[in-house]
């Protein structure tokens, strides 16, 4: 994996059974100046006049077979920018509602290990009010967010 | 499974991938490579009060 000089991109590859696709990550400044953006996707380089541009395919679904390496994968650049942001909150949803409840999944899978180093909470949307509630791995949660302790 | 725990965050600092700097990255770091996600996620945090 790697990384820009301030932790806020990376890029790794995914190897799979379609072979070899690459993936950013970028911690994003929201409106917020507490909550940061976590998103990541498939990254494509196209040719704009001439220029090499990258851009990025927000909604893909690779289907490579390495989803939960990918998943790892994501985690660790979050225990990396907050060891250098331990202050800022990190933000994240999925694109759909099943890539939010795979990330619940994931979530409650690995809740023991994670929760020694972060505040993990999810959030629901109540009355257009989104609301801070602590993690449960059987309530469907809108997004997530998490705090390094 | 057994591969998935050597790869888990919190797990033994070695089983942690290797993260190398690439100062080409650096160019994209001011830019909002996931516009649609930003968005979304404004939207979402907007109402969000952290002290509760």
């Amino acid at each position: 994996m790697v990384s820009s000089q301030d932790s806020t991109i990376f890029e790794f590859v995914s190897t799979g059974t379609k072979g070899n696709i690459d993936k950013l990550i970028q911690f994003q400044e929201t409106d917020n100046p507490l909550i940061i953006n976590l998103a990541f996707g498939d990254k494509k380089t196209s040719d704009k006049r001439g220029q090499p541009n990258i851009e990025i395919d927000d909604f893909a679904v690779s289907k490579n077979g390495d989803r939960d390496l990918i998943l790892s994968t994501v985690a660790w650049s979050v225990y990396e920018y907050t060891q250098s942001h331990t202050e800022k909150w990190i933000f994240f949803a999925g694109t759909t509602p099943v890539k939010t409840r795979l990330y619940r999944m994931a979530i409650s899978k690995y809740y023991q290990e994670l929760s020694k180093d972060f505040h993990i909470f999810g959030l629901v949307i109540v009355d257009g009010e989104t609301i801070k509630t602590p993690f449960d791995s059987s309530t469907q949660f809108d997004g997530f967010i998490v705090k390094r302790k | 499974m057994n591969s998935l725990k050597k790869n888990l965050p919190g797990a033994k600092e070695k089983n942690a991938p290797k993260i190398r700097i690439d100062k080409k990255l650096d160019a994209y770091s001011g830019k909002n490579l996931f516009p649609e996600k930003l968005e979304n996620a404004n939207k979402m945090i907007a109402t969000l009060n952290l002290n509760k």
